[in-house]
């Protein structure tokens, strides 16, 4: 299945890529938009071919990826335009969806866009409990008792000095 | 077929240091840290504590960000480049993350009241590095402090002072700037009660100055030639009268002085005055 970007089918002067995911979608895509991200750059740039097949990146996060540099390779975009598109972008998903996001932009080096992703993931967390972010995250507390005792012990110097200037 | 994603403490450590780093300080301090010990081991690298940002608005019932900043600076271990203290810090703390921190490039500091302009001085002796030195509403700081503070850090490229309440005595800092900052390339003195002469000293004795932001410095007159010069000279200006609204900081008294005010009233007949 080939699937063209939001653009529509690519003039024939515009040089385009078919970017495969791992559950074989194919995307095409034009170049000006693949060489935002700094690894497809550099695989156009050692080859000829104009198929990239990438091994851990699914259908899904390829297409958003797409639409990002799709969106960001448009001159017509003002950009003021571009950055209420990437607060949009982020906007409303999940932590999964965001977790292969930031993954994908990793691999692929699109920088500015995992510093977005990064930046929402980092105000989801903010100001949130230890607990809570555990629980949302998935993440197992593996601290022995006795390492988050010690923690806590550390951790406690805020508290002491208030204490000694109270004194 | 679906990829599985990792679980998060499986995530590249670069990456995780990536998000986790934009969670500022006290959240890495009282939280991401504890979450499990694979978040510990990134918050203890000390390249997560290369930049430093704290501010009071962002946590106002906390009463302990000093010893919060104390702590993100020992975990820098020397290695902080980078740091914006905003509304807590005192004399002490300041000459606490300057002691170590001798490869500081940017410094800082916003309606710090409790930080005098000698521990200032001092503060900024132990940082040879120091290109950038930002100081906004800061009380105690005065013209021979700005004098030895360039004097101290001959690597300073770019420089902001924004006094509140300062008393009219003209041209000093602008003076103070000129003689000890000969490297400055970005000046901006906002809402400063220079006249000419420092205006003039500032162009002569930053030689290298390619932007200059001069708003709400009313008692500057660039009607003759000095305002030929300074857009001459100056790739980047910004004028006295240009708009604010991009300043997130006090804007200062609205622009007029006394002498605009006699102006004014000598050039208006009683009935437009009145009318």
């Amino acid at each position: 299945m080939v699937t063209t970007d939001e653009k529509g089918p690519l003039t024939a002067k515009k040089k385009s890529v078919i970017i495969r995911s791992c559950d074989g979608d194919e995307f095409l895509v034009s170049e000006s938009a693949a060489v935002l991200s700094t690894s497809l750059k550099k695989i156009l740039e050692e080859k000829e071919d104009r198929l990239i097949h990438l091994s851990d990146i699914d259908n899904k996060t390829l297409a958003m990826v797409i639409a990002y540099l799709s969106t960001h390779a448009d001159d017509g975009l003002s950009d003021d335009l571009k950055r209420s598109f990437d607060q949009e972008f982020v906007s409303g998903k999940e932590f999964d969806v965001l977790k292969y996001l930031v993954l994908a932009t990793d691999t692929l080096q699109v920088t500015c866009l995992c510093y977005t992703v990064a930046k929402k993931m980092a105000d989801i967390m903010k100001n949130k409990l230890v607990e809570w972010v555990r629980r949302e995250f998935d993440i197992q507390n593996d601290y022995t008792p006795e390492a988050e005792a010690e923690i806590r012990r550390l951790d406690a110097w805020a508290w002491d000095d208030r204490q000694l200037e109270d004194d | 077929m679906a990829v599985s994603a990792p679980p998060w403490t499986e995530l590249p450590r670069d990456l995780t240091a990536n998000i986790l780093r934009r969670l500022g300080v006290v959240d890495i301090l009282e939280n991401a840290q504890k979450v499990c010990t694979t978040w510990r081991t990134v918050c203890k690298d000390p390249a997560m504590w290369r930049v430093i940002d704290i501010r009071h608005d962002d946590y106002p019932h906390r009463m302990d960000l000093d010893i919060m900043c104390r702590r993100a600076v020992d975990r820098s271990q020397g290695q902080l480049i980078d740091i914006h203290m905003e509304g807590f810090a005192d004399s002490e703390t300041l000459l606490y993350v300057c002691r170590r921190s001798r490869n500081l490039r940017r410094l800082s500091l916003a309606c710090c009241d409790d930080i005098s302009g000698k521990a200032l001085t001092k503060a900024v002796k132990k940082l040879p590095q120091l290109e950038e030195l930002h100081l906004i509403i800061m009380l105690d700081v005065l013209a021979r402090h700005v004098k030895t503070i360039g004097k101290s850090c001959p690597m300073l490229k770019s420089f902001t002072l924004n006094l509140p309440g300062e008393k009219p005595i003209y041209s000093k800092y602008a003076l103070a700037i000129a003689k000890s900052m000969p490297n400055l390339c970005h000046l901006q003195l906002f809402a400063n009660f220079m006249k000419n002469d420092g205006l003039q000293a500032l162009l002569d004795g930053c030689p290298h100055l390619e932007s200059l932001d001069i708003r709400q410095c009313h008692r500057v007159d660039l009607s003759g030639d000095l305002g030929k010069r300074c857009s001459q000279q100056i790739k980047n200006l910004r004028l006295p009268l240009d708009s604010v609204d991009d300043y997130r900081w006090d804007t200062g008294p609205p622009p007029y002085d006394i002498h605009s005010f006699r102006d004014f009233y000598e050039s208006s007949s009683s009935d437009d005055l009145w009318c």
